[in-house]
């Protein structure tokens, strides 16, 4: 009876253990969550996903032709799917600290993506049928159709490679075509203007709540704030505090410097 | 001299950790928490939103402002803010497009609507492929000077002196429309100042417009034309190259014009998204200056920013400076090592952006013949000197702002002709006020 017993409360615990130890992992491999969504978003042998729906590595996320929908990752880098995109997980270490590696796979479809801390101190990637894309501190859309992909840099620095051979994008509005075999540079004429939220709900046609009027109007999101230098960041490179001594919104070159320290 | 410069150093020191310490606390990561946990509420995304510009994380504010568009596609206020977060990194086309979007809505008060139309007309201006900045800044300062000893050949004695100046600085940016963001930068400045015609105002006169007492419009400027290219990289966050061709003067006091035309080349180098670094060359012909003894000046300098969070920066520079005759006689040399700081002042009243730079530099310097109109046999001069700078920046908006400074200059030197020392202090306090057009 004793043993019995004993092997019943052993049994207990190695149960809860395990499910604990599931637990915890299920919640380990949990590297963002949906933030906001339209119809429709669906993940792949999970259905459509609600405000508040995990993600995690491996996960292949799918939109429908009215989808719209926000994904935000623990290391701040986020994903805006639009309509007919297919995003798949590949890859995300992210320990807190500098460096981690972030790595998203999209078979088709139109996105935007911002940049979190490992953008900015380790190496996020994007990977189309076509390209291998790098983003560095900032904001880019990809459209992935027709045998093609474009990316286009919003801010921040853009890599582009194809077949080893890597093109860089500093100038917001510049787009890198691939096809696979080739890469172009080019000015976009896209707007892809499908990511931006437009004043209808995509979907219904029905017109968009106006809101509380969120808003940010101090500091460097002031009126004229982006003559400042203290506000500007280009290149992927965060603002400076100082930085608009001298500099009006952009580098000017001193060729003015006195030996008697007096610049104005 | 290094006793002072390390009593100076130490005042500014410690006077920078006093304004420093406060700011340390920030809870741009829990505001990050709170988002990630609480998506749809507006507090919350609104909180984070303000952090996330203030610490210059702009990727995160304008996902955040998009998020939040998902649900509520017609917040004017929502769409200004990410035009004006889109302006701040260059992304000019969001930038209009949010903005037009917000005018359209038409929610936007009177205040919100002018300030959004001024950002739409300077996107349009970029997009055409056009930036342009114009400044004008007017202020006084005072200066007491201290000498270590009145001079008999001199006559120097302690004063006090008002040097009211006014300046202006221009720029324009043509876009070159390269991957790399090319452009050509035309700029150009000018300064005028009341000066003493001798700061020590002594009774020495090698000059012969020269009057001792009085003043004179102390005058500079420049202007420039830089080619400002992107360099492809893929080890580095960026690199890129300003060659500059260029013209200065400044009256160094009515009988003696400095004025140079040259060249420069400057190549920045920024390894991470929080580093920048420079090293530069810089020539200049000597020719148009008048009574000025040196034909050529060469000037080699480098320097780094380090940005260590949003509210604190600091970096280091040094130069040197050559100057020689056109038979390559040395006229004059000067070396000079900088550290600085700068940083956000910890509190931001009314709306403003309130910044403080620090700066430290010792150098040395000789100078042999430095005028062609010295009397009878040349000066020479040969010396070091400390300098400290302390600006403190209150920016009111994106068109004005103010400057109060405090700067000490110690120089210890030796003049060869007269065999004396002359060793000197000064302290001088102003203030400025700019206006951005």
């Amino acid at each position: 009876m004793h043993s019995y017993s004993q092997t019943i409360r052993l049994s207990v615990l190695a149960l809860v253990a395990t499910c604990i130890m599931q637990t915890a992992s299920a919640e380990a491999e949990t590297v963002g969550k949906m933030t906001a969504v339209q119809t429709q978003v669906s993940k792949a042998g999970a259905g459509v996903m609600r405000i508040g729906s995990g993600v995690a590595m491996g996960d292949q996320l799918r939109s429908n032709s009215t989808g719209l929908g926000m994904i935000v990752f623990r290391d701040e880098s986020s994903a805006k799917l639009g309509p007919n995109s297919v995003l798949t997980i590949d890859e995300f270490v992210y320990g807190g600290g500098s460096g981690g590696s972030f790595g998203i796979s999209m078979d088709r479809g139109v996105s935007r993506f911002y940049g979190g801390q490992v953008s900015k101190k380790g190496q996020m990637k994007v990977t189309t049928p076509h390209v291998i894309l790098g983003v560095r501190g900032g904001v880019i859309e990809v459209n992935v159709s027709k045998g093609r992909s474009v990316a286009i840099l919003r801010a921040g620095k853009l890599t582009c490679t194809v077949d080893g051979v890597t093109r860089v994008i500093t100038k917001p509005g510049f787009a890198c075509v691939a096809d696979g075999s080739s890469l172009d540079l080019t000015k976009s004429s896209n707007s892809f203007s499908v990511l931006d939220s437009t004043a209808r709900i995509a979907g219904t046609g029905t017109p968009g709540a106006r809101g509380p009027g969120l808003g940010v109007d101090t500091g460097c999101a002031g009126a004229g704030s982006f003559t400042s230098g203290n506000c500007i960041s280009r290149n992927g490179q965060l603002p400076v505090p100082g930085g608009g001594r001298r500099d009006p919104g952009f580098s000017v070159p001193d060729v003015n410097r006195t030996t008697d320290g007096n610049n104005y | 001299m290094y006793r002072v410069f390390a009593q100076s150093l130490a005042g500014f020191g410690l006077a920078s950790l006093v304004v420093i310490a406060p700011v340390q606390a920030q809870d741009y990561s829990s505001l990050f928490e709170q988002r990630y946990a609480s998506p749809e509420d507006v507090g919350v995304l609104g909180r984070f939103v303000s952090k996330a510009v203030e610490v210059g994380q702009y990727d995160q504010a304008i996902s955040t402002l998009e998020q939040h568009l998902v649900k509520y596609p017609r917040d004017a206020r929502a769409k200004y803010s990410l035009a004006k977060v889109y302006a701040n990194v260059g992304s000019w086309e969001l930038a209009a497009r949010n903005a037009t979007s917000a005018l359209e809505i038409g929610d936007l008060g009177p205040e919100d609507t002018r300030d959004a139309e001024r950002l739409l007309a300077r996107a349009k201006n970029s997009l055409a492929g056009f930036e342009w900045a114009l400044d004008l800044t007017s202020g006084v300062k005072s200066t007491w000077l201290d000498t270590d000893a009145a001079n008999s050949n001199t006559g120097w004695r302690d004063r006090q002196d008002w040097n009211p100046f006014i300046a202006t600085n221009g720029s324009l940016r043509i876009d070159l429309d390269t991957p790399l963001d090319d452009a050509l930068i035309m700029s150009g400045g000018v300064l005028f100042e009341r000066r003493y015609e001798d700061i020590n105002q002594g009774n020495f006169n090698p000059f012969p417009d020269f009057s001792p007492g009085g003043t004179y419009l102390h005058n500079r400027g420049y202007i420039a034309a830089t080619l400002d290219k992107g360099i492809e990289t893929t080890a580095l966050d960026a690199l890129r190259l300003q060659i500059s061709v260029f013209g200065n003067w400044k009256t160094l006091n009515p009988s003696v014009h400095d004025a140079a035309l040259g060249t420069s080349i400057r190549l920045i180098i920024q390894p991470t998204v929080d580093m920048s670094a420079y090293i530069e060359g810089q020539y200049g012909s000597l020719f148009p200056s008048e009574n000025l003894a040196a034909d050529h000046r060469f000037q080699a300098s480098a320097g780094f920013t380090k940005r260590l969070s949003h509210e604190h920066a600091v970096g280091m520079s040094a130069r040197f400076i050559h100057e020689m005759r056109d038979d390559t006689i040395m006229v004059a040399e000067q070396r000079e090592v900088e550290v600085n700081y700068a940083g956000l002042i910890p509190f931001q009243p009314f709306s403003g952006i309130w910044t403080q730079q620090v700066s430290l530099a010792a150098g040395d310097f000789e100078a042999r013949d430095a005028s062609s109109l010295q009397f009878f046999v040349p000066i020479a001069a040969k010396g070091n000197y400390v300098k400290a700078n302390w600006t403190q920046t209150f920016q009111l908006d994106g068109h004005n702002s103010f400057d109060v400074f405090y700067e000490f200059k110690r120089y210890d030197f030796t003049s060869g002709f007269f065999f004396f020392d002359n060793d000197y202090s000064t302290h001088s306090v102003g203030v400025s006020y700019k206006h951005t057009f």
